[in-house]
């Protein structure tokens, strides 16, 4: 079908928001990062949810019915609404709260709460799609890798965001350590995604009514590969595995004193994050090439 | 056929039927599904008055119900009380309420400013234009006589009604001349006239066919011959057509593209384009070998048991024979007797008359029967030599015709293909032949029908051929050689552009011109291009500007059809044309001749003057030329008449002088659904030839000299040595013999000439779609935005070759010239043969192009000959193209949905008036 | 409980094109929209015997309709009491989910209006009992339109005088597609369309 611009930009935003603010919440609980990360992980991430929603919303042939969405909880609109709305209001809270100085276990248990609805909505963006009116859509795969995706953007964005704001660092060793544990985790988090992307690949190979118009042949071989191999593939999966891996490099040189090469890998996780943006919107554009009903009686000229 | 008499004394046989609109309820679940702005709602609960009326939009006249609310015609329905669509309409129909409300149209009298083809024009008045034509006109008549002054009519986009412009031509003094006619129906109605004294019936030669008068349950075999019912008539013919296919007819369908109908059809003969008579010359030599005919149907009710006299080509007459002079008796070879015998019509049991043998010596004539002739004439066409020449397979062809030949009844009916080229009389021949064989006529289930009515009638406005002078009538093109062309007066259209060229016989320098779109309507359209350059006026009097407007001098706005004033007597019923609404400053076509006609009276014209008067226009022996040789008939009674209304209640009233007035009519007919004196009991008779004349007490027969069907066609040697029956005058002979019996010969441009195949491989051959008719619609936004350009459809095999792709554009190219289509890559079409729609852009007029270049099969056909004999039908179809990919599309022409937004009917600039302010200043 | 439906009897069908100006006039469809639209198939097979057919498309009115699961504000709904499936367009917020969710492509977007259109078997007319405009105006009388619960309808009876091996249907991925076809062999071989 035509590609859906709005839905796109929505998705990946989306997926960029919901990912930030997972990965932020994850590293710091699990990972010991630093608390100076969440504010702007999280900053970014309301951000990226609201520029996303009102993305969807120009999709709309009429927002001043909106409304009319609470008649039916069960459908993709919905549940895509409510959870990143209330992410967005979960992170402004936290924000707030931490604005205002509350206590490391109010912050924790608010910033607990979000991951909820974070996590919905990034599933949410790939599940709605799944109709069986649309084979190259109907696949597990699809709501997988749109998880993936927003957890392994989440994951280099955020250590942009550690790379970044290191030079403040109290505790110059420790913040090495919980950055090395940060880059391995994301190496694994990108290689997971690029699991999912095989998946998904391999699912539309077997999904039913296979025709052309939305065959793996095209993918991987045809019109869409250019889209596939450099953007969704090398700029979603080898361009921001290799600046972790610089990142690990230049964790090793920090340590022997370069202070540039820290900064220089920032630039480089910075860079590497919006490439994972745009492999992203790449991926969900495929997706709608894609995205043939099973027959099209073409009631649009 | 008989007249109908419209008086009020009879009410009686029609339907009551009130078309009551089904006005939607604004219920607010309901309206919430139609795209309609809510208002329309409530509009329509407010009032819609339904409109019975006919449609125009092809030559069949569908019935319409226009559904008008506060003047404004909102719906289109088809009529179910029609007798021949019966409620059902075709997409054509439905389009036409955006064809009234078109921003493009011609909205006011325009002159031209700028320079020819500029397309700069100037708004002026009715009074002004018709009296500034009627002075130029009067000018050339005056420098180089009447004849300089032609009328095109026909040809798409016009009424079919041309009394009034005959009637003005008459007194003029000079000629019609149209597109179709010489290669559109005439050359098989001319034949069919001449050899069973009627019109043949087919699908779409004119209005339609009522399937239930027929009995087309009954019909056990259905052959389309180059007839393509499903899309050119839809819902009068298409219709019957797929009733009839339901009740179970087998069909056979012989055209070189597989049409809807041929999609269905048992048998599918893809004839080469242009061999068609070769093929229906091998039914008839394989029906005759196989003694397959109705022997019964052949001997009593057929010319063909006669003998012919070898030296003259006639019948041998009893006196020629030695016997007794008597009327409608023959002379057959008694088998019995081994003698030449007289046989008294209609039959005589006591011979046993010899179809084949001879040549036969009566009294030391030379003679042979008429049906050895005609089998000697078709017996090379073995079925191998026909496959062979028509590029078809033997088996088919043998399977075809046993179908036709072994269910009956049946019927053939033929279409256009065959009137496109050189051979055209040759076919209604051979269908007449074939037909009267099978004895496929007037019975159940058979489509040649005798049906008779004290209705229908045409509202035919009045002729005055008597006013044309011999001098005159003989001036028309083509009127010795094309004697046929005599029927309806039409002038030659290739020989008039080689006048017009070469100034041989004479130039033509006037062109009062109401058809659509004569640039893709003539073929070598650019010849005529230049032809039209060299006028001296050029008035276009039509709905909206085309390709020939540019040529203009004046530009006339007309009437489309829903805004007409007509009638029309189908079957045994009579319907109206009445108008839903009347637009701008359109004048409807009769009313143009009626205006001029009262102009050039005004101006002294002494004929006109004598047109204004009834004495005069009586078709009495004092008012009749001498040497006029027909009867002109009460037509001439009709007088011009200053408003539609006047003139159909005239008509009317000339028949009857108790007749109702249209209006009365109109009424009438909007209550009772239609018109009717006879009942259809008393309308549908079947056998009617062997019905007793109470005057003879013989059998009636068919109306032909001999009263028996003329399959020898002796009536059409006389036709080319004195233009009986239809000439006014009598005419010098042909500078050939007419040939009454079927040959074939290979199209002027032939793929069998290797020399040109090898340059041009691929044969050509044209024809409708479901969705245009004609030059028209092409400004439509439905229409157009399903079926923006035109299609050339390739055979797999050619696009292989010739590197074509699907739906990629093409140049078609042949020796006259180059045009561009998208390609249709598609198994309904032969290797070698390909097939292209008519085309022209009104987006594009205001061009260099005119529109009418870009993709236009006639910038390919030629206007030369040679012509077919007896009528001069030019080529149109079945000539020899290559073709090759194209960079892109032609330039500035629209192919998306929203660019056809621009003739979207803008209502604020609509301006609805009365038709009769029209013609103030002049009336 | 009716299931109002249509048969299209593609014997009689000669794509004459009339059923998509028919439905674009009742329903002011847009430019560049249909709610039916006729396809050609074929032809197939080798040249001269090809078998070709004409086939009406629009929206087969479901029996568990997917359009309907997906909208958000029940726009899109399955009327009860006789099954046909409607937009309405008051409650539709353009969200186009369910012109996604259909398996056919038999939905449009209105440009002008930003809400989603589909065939609605010109449930307008049938509450003054009149036919859809598609079906009236058909010169093949291809459309018969009826319920198909009732055994006396106009479908029930052509569906069951075509004999079982002549109905055909859009492929059914469990939206249950209602809308039939006839089509016999002896016209053209009838060819899913994937």
């Amino acid at each position: 079908m035509e590609i859906q611009w709005s839905l796109v930009i929505f998705a990946a935003f989306i997926c960029w928001g919901a990912g930030t603010y997972v990965a932020a919440v994850a590293f710091r609980g699990l990972l010991g990062a630093s608390e100076r990360i969440m504010r702007p992980a999280f900053v970014l991430s309301a951000v990226a949810v609201v520029v996303g929603a009102v993305a969807s919303m120009t999709h709309l042939g009429h927002l001043d019915r909106i409304f009319g969405v609470l008649s039916n909880p069960a459908s993709g609109i919905f549940v895509e609404g409510l959870s990143s709305a209330v992410l967005v209001v979960v992170a402004a809270a936290y924000l707030v709260a931490a604005g205002r100085k509350a206590s490391s276990g109010v912050l924790r248990a608010l910033a607990v709460v979000g991951v909820v609805p974070a996590l919905v909505v990034v599933f949410a963006v790939g599940s709605s799609y799944l109709m069986v009116a649309r084979p190259a859509w109907d696949v597990p795969a699809l709501p997988i890798a749109s998880v993936t995706a927003a957890l392994s953007m989440g994951a280099v964005t955020v250590l942009a965001i550690d790379a970044f704001t290191a030079r403040g660092a109290r505790d110059a060793a420790g913040e090495e350590r919980a950055a090395s544990r940060m880059g391995v985790a994301t190496l694994a988090l990108i290689g997971i995604q690029a699991v999912a992307v095989a998946a998904y690949a391999a699912s539309v190979a077997t999904a039913p009514y296979q025709e052309a118009s939305r065959s793996a042949a095209r993918m991987l071989a045809g019109d869409m590969a250019p889209l596939f191999w450099l953007a969704v593939v090398v700029l979603g999966v080898a361009v921001p595995f290799a600046a972790t891996l610089a990142q690990r490099r230049g964790l090793a040189l920090a340590a022997s004193g370069e202070a540039v090469a820290r900064s220089r890998a920032a630039v480089t996780l910075g860079v590497a994050a919006l490439c994972m943006v745009v492999a992203v919107i790449a991926f969900r554009v495929i997706m709608f090439s894609l995205g043939s009903s099973i027959i099209d009686f073409e009631f649009t000229l | 056929m008989g007249k109908a008499q419209i008086t009020r004394r009879s009410f009686i046989g029609a339907t009551a039927i009130a078309g009551l609109a089904a006005a939607v309820a604004a219920d607010a679940e309901l309206t919430g599904l139609v795209s309609k702005p809510k208002e329309a709602f409530a509009a329509e609960e407010s009032e819609t008055r339904i409109v019975k009326t006919l449609c125009a939009g092809c030559v069949g006249r569908c019935g319409v119900l226009a559904h008008v609310q506060n003047g404004r015609v909102v719906k289109l329905e088809g009529d179910p009380d029609h007798v021949y669509s019966k409620g059902n309409i075709c997409a054509k129909g439905l389009s036409f309420i955006q064809a009234l409300y078109n921003p493009n149209r011609i909205k006011y009298p325009l002159k031209r400013v700028g320079e020819r083809g500029s397309n700069q024009w100037e708004r002026i008045s009715w009074e002004q234009a018709i009296d500034e034509i009627t002075d130029q006109l009067l000018e050339i008549e005056e420098k180089y006589g009447a004849e300089a002054i032609q009328v095109g009519y026909t040809g798409g986009g016009s009424t079919y009604y041309d009394g009034y412009a005959s009637r003005w031509c008459h007194v003029m003094g000079c000629h019609k001349y149209e597109p179709g006619g010489l290669q559109c129906l005439q050359p098989r109605q001319t034949m069919s006239r001449l050899m069973w004294g009627q019109n043949n019936n087919d699908f779409v030669s004119y209005e339609g066919l009522n399937a239930e008068f027929i009995c087309g349950d009954q019909t056990k075999c259905m052959v389309l011959w180059g007839s393509n019912p499903s899309s050119s008539c839809v819902a009068s013919a298409g219709r019957p057509a797929a009733q009839i296919r339901a009740w179970g007819a087998k069909t056979v369908v012989v055209d070189p593209r597989m049409t809807a109908d041929a999609a269905k059809a048992d048998v599918w003969l893809p004839v080469r384009p242009g061999s068609d008579v070769a093929l229906l010359m091998c039914w008839i030599n394989y029906i005759m070998d196989n003694r397959l005919y109705n022997e019964e149907s052949v001997l009593r009710w057929t010319n063909m048991p006669y003998l012919i006299n070898l030296e003259t080509g006639f019948t041998l007459k009893p006196e020629e024979a030695g016997f007794e002079p008597e009327e409608l008796a023959y002379v057959v070879w008694d088998a019995n007797t081994n003698a030449a015998r007289k046989m008294s019509y209609p039959y005589d049991e006591s011979l046993a008359p010899a179809l084949e043998g001879g040549p036969y010596v009566v009294n030391g004539i030379e003679c042979k029967p008429a049906f050895q002739l005609i089998h000697e004439r078709c017996s090379e066409w073995t079925v191998e030599k026909a496959a062979e020449t028509c590029w078809l397979e033997p088996g088919m062809i043998e399977e075809a015709i046993r179908l036709y030949a072994e269910n009956t009844p049946g019927f053939m009916s033929m279409g256009m293909t065959g009137d496109h080229a050189v051979n055209s009389p040759q076919v209604g021949i051979c269908q007449l032949i074939l037909e009267a064989m099978l004895g496929n006529y007037s019975k159940p289930g058979t489509m040649m029908q005798m049906f008779s009515a004290d209705g229908p009638y045409w509202p035919e406005p009045g002729t005055l051929q008597h006013f044309m002078s011999e001098e005159q009538y003989k001036k028309r093109f083509g009127c010795i050689e094309y004697k046929a062309g005599c029927r309806r007066e039409w002038t030659h259209n290739s020989l008039m552009l080689d006048g017009i060229m070469t100034g041989e016989p004479y130039r033509v320098r006037a062109v009062i011109e109401r058809s659509c779109n004569k640039m893709i309507n003539m073929p070598n359209a650019a010849k005529w291009a230049e032809a039209y350059e060299s006028m001296d006026l050029n008035v276009h009097h039509f709905m909206y500007p085309t390709s020939f407007s540019m040529f203009c001098d004046y530009l006339l706005p007309t009437t489309e059809w829903l805004e007409n004033h007509w009638g029309a007597g189908l079957e045994n019923k009579f319907y109206v044309r009445q108008p839903t609404t009347h637009l701008w400053e359109a004048v409807e076509d009769p009313m143009l001749f009626s205006l001029l006609a009262k102009a050039m009276a005004d101006k002294g014209h002494q004929r006109f003057i004598d047109s204004f008067d009834p004495e005069k226009c009586k078709p009495t022996p004092e008012n009749l030329p001498e040497g006029f040789l027909i009867d002109p008939g009460e037509a001439t009674q009709i007088p011009w008449e200053a408003t539609m209304e006047d003139m159909l209640t005239a008509n009317f009233r000339s028949q009857d002088p108790d007749a109702m007035s249209w209006d009365e009519l109109c009424d009438y007919v909007q209550e009772h659904g239609y018109y009717q004196e006879t009942s259809d009991e008393d309308y549908q008779q079947f056998y009617v030839y062997a019905q007793i004349d109470e005057e003879t007490g013989k059998p009636q027969g068919f109306s032909t000299p001999s009263k028996k069907l003329e399959c020898y066609g002796e009536q059409i040697i006389t036709l080319g040595r004195t233009g009986a029956p239809w000439a006014f005058y009598e005419l010098e002979p042909a500078s050939y013999e007419y040939d009454p019996l079927p040959y074939y010969r290979e199209p002027n441009e032939s793929p069998l000439d290797e020399e040109l195949a090898a340059e041009y491989p691929l044969v050509i051959t044209g024809g409708h779609v479901s969705m245009y008719t004609h030059g028209t619609l092409r400004n439509v936004p439905w229409i157009r935005e399903r079926f923006p350009v035109p299609e050339v459809w390739v055979n797999p095999v050619d696009a292989e070759k010739y590197g074509i792709e699907h739906k990629g554009w093409v140049w078609i190219e042949s020796k006259r010239g180059k045009t561009q289509a998208r390609a249709n890559i598609t198994k309904r079409i032969a290797p070698g043969v390909t097939w292209m729609e008519r085309f022209w852009y009104p987006e594009t007029v205001g061009t260099s192009t005119k529109g009418y270049t870009e993709s236009n099969i006639n910038m390919l056909t030629d206007d030369q000959g040679p012509f077919a004999d007896f009528i001069g039908s030019v080529t149109y179809r079945g000539f020899q193209v290559k073709i090759t990919p194209a960079d892109s599309a032609p330039e500035g022409i629209w192919t998306e949905p929203e660019q056809f937004e621009a003739w979207l009917p803008n209502f604020d600039e609509v301006e609805v008036t009365d038709d009769k302010d029209q013609f103030k200043g002049v009336y | 409980m009716s299931k109002m439906t249509m048969v299209i009897d593609l014997d009689r069908c000669i794509g004459c094109y009339a059923c998509e100006i028919a439905c674009k006039q009742e329903n002011d469809v847009s430019l560049g929209s249909y709610w039916n639209k006729v396809q050609t198939m074929g032809p197939y097979g080798d040249f001269p015997h090809v078998e070709m057919y004409f086939l009406p498309t629009m929206c087969q009115h479901c029996e568990n309709p997917t359009c309907v699961s997906v909208c958000p504000t029940g726009a899109t709904h399955q009327r009860e009491e006789d099954g046909i499936v409607l937009v309405d367009r008051d409650k539709c917020i353009g969200c186009q989910y369910c012109a996604m969710a259909c398996p056919y492509g038999a939905r449009t977007f209105n440009k002008k209006q930003k809400v989603v259109e589909k065939c609605t078997l010109c449930a307008h007319l049938q509450s003054v009992g009149d036919k859809p405009a598609c079906v009236k105006c058909c010169s093949g009388a291809a459309r018969l339109f009826g319920d198909a619960e009732d055994p006396e309808s106009d479908v029930s009876k052509a569906l069951a005088e075509a004999g079982s091996d002549a109905v055909h249907s859009m492929p059914d991925v469990g939206n249950g597609p209602s809308i039939r076809y006839i089509l016999h062999s002896s016209i053209a071989t009838w060819k899913e369309l994937i």
